[in-house]
């Protein structure tokens, strides 16, 4: 860091800001595409100013000056509101590209997003072949996981360590978000263990990807990417499933798509 | 002096009809459920019971239970589809109805009728929130409008706003993204009703619809949506003589008389 503040004046930096549903996210990579800063903010009612505060935070931990960063480049569903971006590049190339410089042998990209999850499937070249994304129905995804924890009481953060405390899931019948959320009300009243609760709910969107990844003919490696990934729990019960290991990413799984974003800044 | 009682415990409701002999309406209450089918059920009685001045469960001749809740009914002789309940208690209001469509608070039901009252056919969207009561009343929380208005509200505006999203949960994400664009409400209530009749209709389209046709349950309730589905259909609904809510709560009850007198024939 110290070497840092001496050179910053004159080295190239490049930043990756990823506008989704939810949150803001931004990484900033020096010329060696080493993460040298990241933030993240929730989005609230609104993008513009979430991007530019998430943008400034990035830039105060690194201690860069704006005009220390070369490129912005900008993806996600609420890219198009950041006035301040120098190019847009689509999340399925920026998930791929940063998964894939985390992981050089990655065959499959599983994100799991605040609204959407996406399968991506890629080449021995690392070139994006095929994807599927579920943007029909929002079950299984982050809202989803969401809205059941809150129906339950229970902090987004603890979701992980309860589950995994469960000895004993339980099914839960519905797929729509909505009704999976009364399903869960009515299993409290019903005095169900609320541990048992959560870890029925995280198994459904494992069996949600699961049915995902079949339909993009998964090849190893894989892994997941996407705020929901940061749920350990999904991931066992998906390789349960699957019978296979699943890569684990050196960086938080949520900053992926922000950091692929600055690898195509790095190259404009 | 008979009592023939019919419950019928929905997901956001719960309902009670009291018939007599003549297949008369005595009493009739509509409540919000509360947190458990049984509670709803007891407060349903606390309620409607001294309506027809009785305060003792054993002046109840008869009872059917009806409802995603029917099976927590404990004082139900007997319980009966919804389905079934709802055919019988249209036919009985307005013997000329073939199509009924009822929109619960978490399901949609289409409901074919012969002459008689029998049921021809049905379709039944449980499965997904989009298309019922549910999506209202999701949409009009997130609009910040009482559900009562949504209705009334998207009569004002001649530009309704034209929504992607088909899932309840997208929808809410659409919605909030319009507020903050500046759209105005109205615009994005007419919106929502028009998105809700198109999912309702796409339904009712799969077994057919004929004349006569009524809307029932809770969203019945909303003119935009109804008035979307007139002009979706080209149809005109006959207007139910009686509360649009109550139609399965009064089959049951009609069911509960029929299945008494012949019990004891």
């Amino acid at each position: 860091m110290i070497y840092l503040k001496k050179k910053a004046s004159y080295l190239t930096f490049n930043a990756g800001l990823d506008i989704g549903s939810c949150y803001c996210k931004c990484v900033v990579i020096n010329e060696n595409k080493e993460i040298i800063a990241t933030s993240i903010s929730p989005l609230g009612g609104n993008p513009r100013n979430a991007s530019k505060l998430t943008f400034e935070n990035a830039l105060k931990s690194a201690n860069l000056k704006s005009k220390n960063i070369k490129n912005i480049v900008c993806v996600g569903r609420n890219r198009k509101k950041v006035s301040f971006k120098s190019h847009e590049e689509s999340e399925i190339k920026c998930i791929a590209k940063g998964a894939r410089e985390l992981i050089p042998s990655l065959r499959t990209i599983v994100d799991l997003g605040a609204l959407t999850n996406k399968a991506i499937k890629l080449n021995s070249n690392g070139k994006v072949v095929d994807y599927v994304i579920n943007d029909k129905c929002a079950s299984g995804s982050g809202m989803f996981l969401e809205l059941v924890a809150k129906a339950l009481e229970m902090d987004i953060s603890d979701i992980d360590k309860k589950a995994k405390m469960s000895e004993n899931p339980l099914p839960i019948t519905n797929q729509c978000s909505i009704f999976a959320e009364s399903e869960v009300i009515y299993l409290v009243n019903e005095s169900k263990n609320e541990i048992d609760i959560i870890a029925g709910v995280t198994n459904s969107i494992a069996n949600r990807i699961y049915s995902l990844l079949k339909r993009v003919n998964m090849e190893k490696d894989i892994i997941l990417t996407g705020g929901v990934a940061n749920t350990n729990y999904i991931k066992l019960k998906l390789e349960e499933r699957l019978n296979m290991e699943i890569k684990e990413p050196t960086i938080s799984p949520i900053y992926i798509a922000a950091f692929g974003a600055s690898l195509y800044a790095s190259e404009i | 002096m008979a009592n023939y009682l019919g419950i019928d415990i929905g997901s956001l409701t719960g309902k009670a009809v009291i018939i007599d002999d003549n297949n008369n309406i005595k009493a009739q209450k509509v409540i919000y459920v509360k947190k458990t089918p049984l509670k709803t059920v007891n407060v349903l009685l606390d309620s409607i019971l001294p309506e027809i001045g009785i305060d003792d469960l054993s002046k109840i001749t008869y009872c059917v239970g009806t409802g995603y809740g029917r099976r927590k009914i404990p004082l139900a002789n007997e319980t009966i589809s919804e389905i079934t309940c709802h055919g019988t208690g249209a036919h009985h209001v307005m013997p000329s109805l073939r199509t009924v469509i009822d929109i619960g608070g978490q399901d949609c039901k289409v409901i074919r009728l012969d002459e008689n009252g029998n049921l021809k056919n049905f379709i039944m969207n449980e499965k997904c929130a989009a298309g019922t009561g549910r999506y209202l009343e999701l949409m009009s929380e997130t609009l910040n409008i009482p559900l009562e208005k949504l209705g009334p509200i998207s009569l004002k505006t001649k530009s309704p706003v034209s929504l992607q999203s088909k899932c309840s949960l997208y929808a809410q994400f659409e919605v909030i993204s319009l507020l903050g664009e500046g759209i105005k409400k109205p615009d994005i209530a007419a919106g929502i009703n028009k998105a809700m009749a198109e999912r309702v209709i796409n339904l009712a389209e799969k077994v057919g619809i004929e004349e006569d046709i009524t809307v029932s349950g809770g969203v019945a309730k909303n003119i935009g949506v109804v008035i979307n589905m007139e002009k979706l259909l080209g149809i005109k609904f006959k207007k139910l003589p009686v509360d649009p809510q109550i139609i399965g709560a009064l089959g049951a009850a009609l069911i509960s008389r029929k299945s008494f007198l012949k019990k004891n024939s």
